[in-house]
Formats: C-alpha cells, sequence, structure tokens
C-alpha cells in the first residue's frame, strides 16, 4: 500500500497525486490542481500505464467504519 | 481595550523592530511569499512578514495587506503566552486545559471586525491576498483561519485550524480531518438532515491562535481556553447570516461566514501540509460562502503551512497534553520538548529528574498515546540539554544500546501527512537515553569547575578577532 498515487492530468499534462481515499472510493473523480478538470482516473495516462488500483479494497465510508 | 492581533504587533515592533519586515515592494501570493520565507529560514530568521503590496492570485493588488511568519518563532509564541522558550510545556498546560475565561459577549456596533460587511453577491473571496503557496496546491488557501461550529447538541463551539481552499468566489472546499470535533459537528448535522453552519475567522492575537489549537474534550469550548491564555475573556459577537447564537470573535481581522448545505465530497488539493511534504488530493466537502465581515484596514494573516510558521504553534498543544499525561504517572518528568526537526509533531523529548527503574520506558509509553502524529519518543537525564539537538544526539549516541533500550509498536494510527506510513498506519517507537538507574556510569569530559570558570575567551583572543573567527556547523 502507497500513501500517494501519481497522476497525468489527460488535459494539461500536469503532474500531481491523489491519496487512497480517491484511488479506493468508486468512479471518484479527480481535478487537476492546475486546469482544474475533472476526469475519471482511468483517464489519466499514467493510471492506465499503471493498471489501476489492481484489486485494491473498495470502501464507501471515509470514516473507517 | 481588548488584545488582538493590533494591539500585539504595536507592542512587538516598539520592542522587537528588527524582527518586524515591512516589505513596501510588490510581491505576488503565487508562491514567492513562500520561496521568500524559505529562504529567510535556511537562514534561521523568522521575522514576522507584513506585505504591504500584494498582488492575488487573481492578477489584482489586494486592498488587504498579508501578514505571516507571525508564529514562526518558538521565542515570540512562548512571550506572546507569557511563557519562555523552555517553560511552554507546563505553562500552556496550565493557562490552556486549567484556566479556562467564558468569552465576553459584545454587540455588533461594538466589533472592529464588523466595519465592513458583505453578504451575498457582494463577496468575492478571490479578491483576497490568499497564498498559493506550494507548486502542486490547486489554488489560494486559507491557512490561518480557525474554522468553527457548533456542537448541534450542547450548543458549545469548536475552532480548529483546517485548510480551506478558495475554489471560487463563494465556494470554500476544506478539509475537516475525520477525528476532529468540526468534522463531528458536521456528521452529526448530516446524519439529521440538516445543513452545518461555518466560520472561518483570522487575524488575531498570537496567543489567541495558539490557544486555537489547544487539544480539549467534545464538547469544549476553544474560546473559552482561548480566554485563559490570553488572560481576559474573548470578546464575541453574534455572525451577520448564521444566527445570533453563532458568535464569531470580534476582535479578529476577518470572518467568512458559509453553510454547508451538500455534504457530497469533492476532490481537494494536494497541498503543502506540515510535515513538510506535499499532502495528496483527497475528497472533502465543501460550502457556500454567505458574508465576509472585517476591519476597514483588515490584515489578512496567512499561516505558511509545513514551515516553522505552522509547526511550531502547533507543537505547543502537544507539548502541553504530553506534560499533562506523563507527568501524572511520572513526576519525575521535568521537561517537554517538541523540536522544529520532528516537524514539532513526530518527536518528543522528555527530560526526567533521577527516574527510577522503568520510569523512562513508562514515560515513552505514556507520551506515545497522547496524538496520533506522536511517533518518537526520547527520554534523558537532566544533565542533556533537550532543547539543544547536539546534546540530544549525543545521548542518543553514548546511552542507548538499541536491543535493550528501543521500543517499537507497530500497526498503529498514524497521520497520512507522514509520507513513510502505509497510509494511515504506522509504527510509533522510543529510545531510553537515560543512564542505568542505580549503575555506576562513566562521566562525561570535564574539567574542574573552578579551573572552568576562571578561564575566559576574552582573557586569550581579542574580541575582533573572535568577531572574525567563522563558526562552523558540523
Amino acid at each position: 500500500m502507497v500513501s500517494v498515487y501519481y497522476l497525468n492530468c489527460p488535459k494539461c499534462n500536469f503532474r500531481y497525486y491523489v491519496g487512497e481515499p480517491i484511488v479506493l472510493l468508486p468512479n471518484f473523480p479527480s481535478q487537476c490542481p492546475k486546469c482544474h478538470h475533472t476526469f475519471q482516473l482511468d483517464e489519466s495516462p499514467t493510471w492506465k500505464a499503471r493498471g489501476g488500483t489492481a484489486g485494491a479494497p473498495v470502501v464507501t465510508d471515509l470514516r473507517g467504519k | 481595550m481588548a488584545k488582538d492581533l493590533r494591539s500585539y504587533l504595536r507592542d512587538y515592533e516598539a520592542s522587537h523592530p528588527e524582527q518586524v519586515l515591512r516589505i513596501k515592494k510588490d510581491i505576488s501570493s503565487n508562491q514567492e511569499v513562500t520561496a521568500l520565507v524559505m529562504k529567510l529560514n535556511k537562514e534561521e530568521k523568522y521575522p514576522v512578514i507584513i506585505a504591504e503590496n500584494i498582488t492575488t492570485c487573481a492578477g489584482n493588488k489586494s486592498s488587504f495587506p498579508l501578514i505571516t511568519n507571525l508564529l514562526a518563532s518558538r521565542s515570540r509564541c512562548a512571550e506572546s503566552i507569557g511563557s519562555t522558550f523552555r517553560t511552554v510545556h507546563e505553562d500552556f498546560f496550565n493557562k490552556s486545559r486549567q484556566e479556562h475565561v467564558k468569552p465576553q459577549v459584545i454587540s455588533k456596533q461594538e466589533a472592529p471586525v464588523k466595519e465592513v460587511v458583505k453578504t451575498g453577491e457582494q463577496v468575492d473571496l478571490t479578491q483576497t491576498p490568499a497564498l498559493y503557496h506550494h507548486y502542486m496546491d490547486p489554488g489560494p488557501y486559507f491557512t490561518a483561519g480557525f474554522l468553527t461550529s457548533y456542537d448541534p447538541d450542547s450548543g458549545v463551539d469548536n475552532c480548529a485550524l483546517q485548510r480551506g481552499w478558495i475554489y471560487d468566489k463563494r465556494t470554500i472546499r476544506c478539509y475537516p480531518y475525520t477525528v476532529s470535533h468540526n468534522w463531528l459537528n458536521i456528521c452529526k448535522n448530516r446524519d439529521r438532515g440538516q445543513p452545518t453552519r461555518l466560520a472561518y475567522w483570522l487575524g488575531h492575537h498570537p496567543a489567541t491562535c495558539i490557544a486555537g489549537q489547544s487539544r480539549l474534550g467534545y464538547p469544549e469550548s476553544h474560546f473559552a481556553a482561548m480566554g485563559g491564555v490570553l488572560g481576559e475573556p474573548l470578546r464575541v459577537v453574534p455572525s451577520e447570516t448564521l444566527g445570533d447564537d453563532f458568535l464569531v470573535p470580534a476582535d479578529a481581522e476577518v470572518v467568512v461566514e458559509g453553510v454547508m448545505r451538500s455534504y457530497e465530497l469533492l476532490p481537494e488539493g494536494p497541498f503543502g501540509e506540515y510535515g513538510g511534504y506535499i499532502g495528496p488530493q483527497v475528497p472533502n466537502p465543501q460550502f457556500e460562502v454567505t458574508a465576509i465581515t472585517h476591519r476597514k484596514d483588515a490584515y489578512w494573516h496567512d499561516i505558511l503551512v509545513g514551515h516553522p510558521d505552522n509547526q511550531v504553534m502547533g507543537g505547543f498543544s502537544i507539548e502541553a497534553a504530553v506534560y499533562e499525561s506523563v507527568k501524572q504517572r511520572i513526576p519525575s518528568l521535568k521537561n517537554v520538548y517538541m523540536p522544529l526537526s520532528g516537524t514539532c509533531r513526530f518527536h518528543v523529548y522528555l527530560q526526567l529528574e533521577n527516574p527510577w527503574r522503568g520510569d523512562a520506558r513508562e514515560a515513552i509509553m505514556s507520551a506515545l498515546t497522547v496524538d496520533f502524529r506522536l511517533k518518537h519518543a526520547f527520554t534523558f537525564d537532566m544533565d542533556i540539554d533537550i532543547f539543544d539537538e547536539r546534546e540530544v544526539l549525543f545521548a542518543i549516541a553514548t546511552r542507548s544500546q538499541w536491543d535493550r533500550d528501543v521500543m517499537i509498536f507497530p500497526n498503529v494510527k498514524a497521520p497520512i501527512i507522514d509520507p513513510s506510513a502505509r497510509y494511515d498506519v504506522g509504527a510509533k517507537g522510543g529510545i531510553d537515553c537515560t543512564k542505568p538507574v542505580g549503575e555506576d556510569f562513566s562521566e562525561r569530559n570535564s574539567v574542574d569547575p573552578t579551573i572552568m570558570q576562571s578561564v575566559n575567551i576574552s582573557d586569550f583572543v581579542s574580541p575582533e578577532q573572535f568577531a572574525k573567527m567563522p563558526t562552523e556547523r558540523m
């Protein structure tokens, strides 16, 4: 398990990272901090290249309960 | 006259003029202020910085001057609460935990923060000099803003320094961390299907800001704790748009009011955090701003998160909590220090006077349970100056054997801000660097005390030569 997951924005290619909760919440989008484009993780070339979360557990309650 | 940022600045600038840097030159909110502070801090200089001509992230000249680095100096922070560099743990514990003073409600006419009132469409947060701090941030953030909410059951206030991204003119995406009392209040409202009233207030006497970081029970009033640390009741005033029962500090520079109606989570961050690393983008809620009130010539207070400005003051409350917890069990505890090298969160140094067998290890265990951010605890004897890290590392080097003196507690809660943690789980540990109890132990190199006292550098080296002699950090 890692703490950060790098992405490249599919629109402006800015490289940044997201945390575990964004990766684990089903269909939760990311938003590019540079151009503010909102997209699904699998639209990011970086994400596609690494093969997504590869079977990580799915959570729905961020309080961890 | 009530204590506020202005009264503090007036007195501090009069007594420490060399410690206040007023910048007349144009400077941008977009990372330039951060760059300047980083360079000054690298030189071990921590002045209060007031940028009088600052350009907003939207590219306009701000009508608010910016004040930052106010809380970067441990000596300055300690003095502001009537303490000293070395006695923060005990003084802050006494003032914030034991001497609470109820806030005083005043009328809107009397409240300086109501000099300018803007509501609804009049509000435009993009015109403030809120800083864009680090390159990966998504935009300008509130960092010195105390996010305030009320417990819907008891009506008790809660304040916390929690970041808020100024998403647009009237929207703030905030980070009410999930173990915080603000989050509890938000969850209570969410679960009852009702909106949450929130306010950010910023710009106040440093003692108020430091007290705002107090670790309190739930529900327990931060406004009362602030009064204890300030030494007088915090003056509060009814909000403009959140009802008369929603009170905000009357002597703040700026108050931003708003309502969280939807609890939908949205992407927020990345953001440079207190651990000194850029924290990842995470899901967080947002709220709509309903009003901004401020003084006519308000200062916009910023805290540079992840730098001494934020690390030093945040450590005070943990030092006090460690002192409270450990002292109860280990009366030989004398001093507590959370150094900047551990971002004033991760390392704690405990100094014990004549500890008995087992005291040091018990102190380590007690300290590590105080705060989930606290990661490493070290115990030392009285002859080790725990406020000097060369001494600390000397004691680690010469008084510990790691097969005997290291304690490790794996798989416990960790802050996600620590990049070495496995998301929110990590290890805590401690090293007992005290001498063995009841056993002979080698003495440190020393000379006869009378000879030590009789030899003065000035008898052998001229002041001019001494001043020219280079220093070297090793």
